[in-house]
């Protein structure tokens, strides 16, 4: 199996983006705003690992004949 | 040589995380799972290897082969528990990661019953 890096960076830089974009908000008083933005970052990144632990579980599942 | 590149992905991310986790702790979570999950993911063909390996000794010993499946579950399941319970620890919950870690020794311990028995049940043939 080769070495799949893209993730990382990619979950790297939804949580950078997030970050300067709540700053970003806040600093033009629509604080509400901010925080839905890192609800949605929050989620969308936690989309892409569940489906990299789904990929994990069954590996282990058929591995060990759990 | 994969271990440079597994090397090299893990000081990555791990850069990765402490640029992030200031700002936002809850991704550089997510960020350490994923480098977790990758790293595992890379070296399972070699586990199976090992396994394939112990399957083949264990059938040309004529051991029963439900030992081994069940050795097999335990090395899975400890493994799969100590994974959860450190990520549970890396994200500031002890106690839920101490707890993950109970279960798995618990399971662990259920599925060792009947190895267990079976042992008691050769030393009690011996004995009488």
């Amino acid at each position: 199996m080769t070495l799949d890096v893209s993730l990382i960076f990619k979950l790297a830089g939804i949580g950078i983006l997030v970050a300067v974009l709540t700053l970003v908000l806040e600093r033009a008083d629509r604080k509400e705003y901010g925080q839905l933005v890192a609800l949605a970052g929050v989620g969308v990144a936690f989309i892409f690992v569940l489906q990299l632990l789904g990929n994990l579980f069954s590996a282990v599942k058929t591995l060990f004949n759990l | 040589m994969q271990i440079l590149q597994i090397a090299g992905l893990g000081l990555a991310a791990a850069v990765l995380v402490v640029v992030v986790r200031k700002e936002r702790p809850e991704m550089a979570m997510l960020l350490a799972l994923a480098a977790g999950v990758i790293v595992f993911l890379v070296i399972l063909p070699q586990i199976a290897e090992v396994v394939r390996l112990l399957e083949e000794l264990a059938v040309r010993a004529h051991i029963n082969v439900l030992f081994i499946t069940d050795i097999l579950k335990i090395i899975g399941i400890a493994y799969l528990a100590e994974f959860a319970g450190q990520i549970c620890r890396d994200a500031g919950q002890e106690s839920i990661g101490s707890r993950v870690e109970m279960a798995g020794k618990v399971i662990i311990l259920v599925l060792a019953i009947p190895i267990i028995s079976a042992v008691l049940d050769m030393f009690l043939k011996i004995l009488y």
